[in-house]
């Protein structure tokens, strides 16, 4: 576990880096943003995209840190990070054949394992720690929000991040060098994405998830979309320990 | 040991003998370290600095510092300097003390010499012999032959009139040949190449 911990230290310092910054990007913005965004008011191609009645909920602290933080900046991130996390985890031990050091000390399930569920940990606590991250500002800076709403979120970035983990993982297990599985993460990101703008695939986008677009709409977490990503994820594991199992290296 | 010594570049020595530590069983940290420093490899560096010298004496002292009941080295003295090639030698000829066994595969068959009591011989996936080294030795023997007889055995060089093969010991004295001990590389050389043109030696 400290292995793999250590191993990946630099992606995780770094991705809570730029989540945090991300962050102070956004939200010590908030009058900026709005006097920017008022200052286009007139335009009709402006109007078009930003309506009145948009501008004004943006002046409430609430919406304007769930739409601007979750529902955009972090929420955009939250896939991507997921196979940032994932996808060197088996293949940079492929490619640098480092992977025979380990196979001729430990059993491949619990190399399996054990790389999973670390990479899992640490894609969680940079999940939690974005997620957690308005509430501790608003503490900090006085301002009024709406806190229960800050676990709904946290629950839906997670598992939004595992689901491409997990997915990351699998490629990571599967090809024998790092710039393969990224691609391939990525592509299908991608493609799921493309896909579920047709209306019987829509639940291949997974973004609407991502973003809480049920927080916002129902406030509520997507209940049915969380157990299917669960599935998924056991399933995608499952075959990647299978592929892994059997991989000559 | 496998033949490819990949180590984690990354890793400083003193990380690796800790993460070593992590995954093996039984594994004695200060003895690794001991052996690193007999090395003279500093611990402070990182891995990915060292030689590839330097890369399989680090990887024989995490091998080492293990509590193994079977140790399998694959071409363990591969990149090191003679002296260095005789010390770790003589540490493995010093591990198989107790119930521990050592594995030793190479192509350096002086090497093998020196650290082997039992050995076998491999061509293509199939043993060919296998047994105490000075058995394997007494086994087979070199006889010379005129040009052009036809005998069992591996035909290992000519001379103007004569042919000279490496036959079965017993095989020379049921045909009342008369014969000379060979070294060790020389029956490694016929039982191979003997395999591949598929002469029977047995």
């Amino acid at each position: 576990m400290r292995k793999e911990f250590y191993d990946m230290k630099v992606r995780f310092i770094g991705v809570l880096i730029v989540t945090t910054t991300l962050f102070f990007v956004v939200a010590p913005f908030q009058r900026f943003t709005i006097s920017m965004l008022e200052g286009y008011s007139g335009n009709p191609q402006i109007e078009k995209f930003l309506p009145g009645a948009m501008l004004n909920k943006l002046k409430e602290w609430d919406f304007y840190i769930n739409s601007q933080w979750y529902g955009k900046n972090f929420g955009q991130m939250v896939g991507i990070i997921g196979i940032i996390m994932a996808f060197p985890l088996f293949a940079r031990e492929f490619e640098n054949e480092t992977i025979m050091f380990l196979l001729v000390r430990k059993p491949r399930k619990w190399i399996y394992f054990n790389k999973l569920f670390t990479g899992a940990v640490a894609t969680s606590i940079v999940m939690l720690v974005g997620s957690i991250l308005p509430a501790i500002y608003s503490a900090v800076a006085g301002k009024e929000y709406n806190y229960p709403v800050v676990p709904k979120f946290m629950v839906q970035s997670i598992f939004g991040a595992l689901l491409w983990y997990c997915v990351g993982v699998f490629f990571s297990v599967l090809f024998s060098d790092q710039v393969k599985p990224l691609l391939a993460s990525l592509g299908l990101l991608a493609l799921t994405t493309t896909a579920g703008l047709i209306k019987a695939l829509k639940f291949l986008n997974t973004f609407p998830y991502q973003l809480g677009v049920s927080i916002f709409e129902k406030d509520s977490v997507d209940f049915w979309y969380t157990l299917g990503i669960i599935v998924v994820c056991v399933v995608i594991t499952w075959i990647g320990y299978l592929v892994f199992e059997r991989k000559e290296v | 040991m496998p033949d490819g010594k990949e180590l984690y570049g990354s890793y400083t020595e003193e990380k690796m003998v800790k993460v070593s530590k992590e995954l093996t069983e039984r594994f004695d940290e200060k003895k690794c370290v001991a052996y690193v420093e007999r090395f003279q490899i500093p611990l402070n560096e990182k891995v990915s600095s060292l030689s590839s010298g330097q890369t399989t004496q680090l990887y024989l002292s995490i091998a080492f510092s293990q509590d193994a009941e079977l140790y399998i080295f694959g071409e363990p003295t591969w990149g090191l300097d003679p002296i260095v090639r005789s010390q770790v030698l003589e540490m493995i000829r010093d591990l198989p003390l107790g119930d521990r066994s050592v594995l030793y595969t190479s192509h350096i068959l002086s090497e093998v010499e020196k650290v082997a009591d039992k050995v076998a011989i491999m061509n293509k996936g199939k043993i060919l012999d296998m047994g105490y080294l000075d058995e394997i030795k007494e086994k087979y023997c070199a006889v010379t032959v005129p040009m052009g007889s036809e005998i069992d055995g591996y035909k290992y060089k000519s001379t103007k009139n004569e042919d000279v093969y490496v036959v079965t010991r017993d095989y020379a004295i049921s045909n009342n040949l008369e014969y000379t001990p060979v070294p060790f590389e020389v029956v490694f050389e016929a039982l191979v190449m003997g395999n591949n043109n598929s002469i029977n030696m047995q």
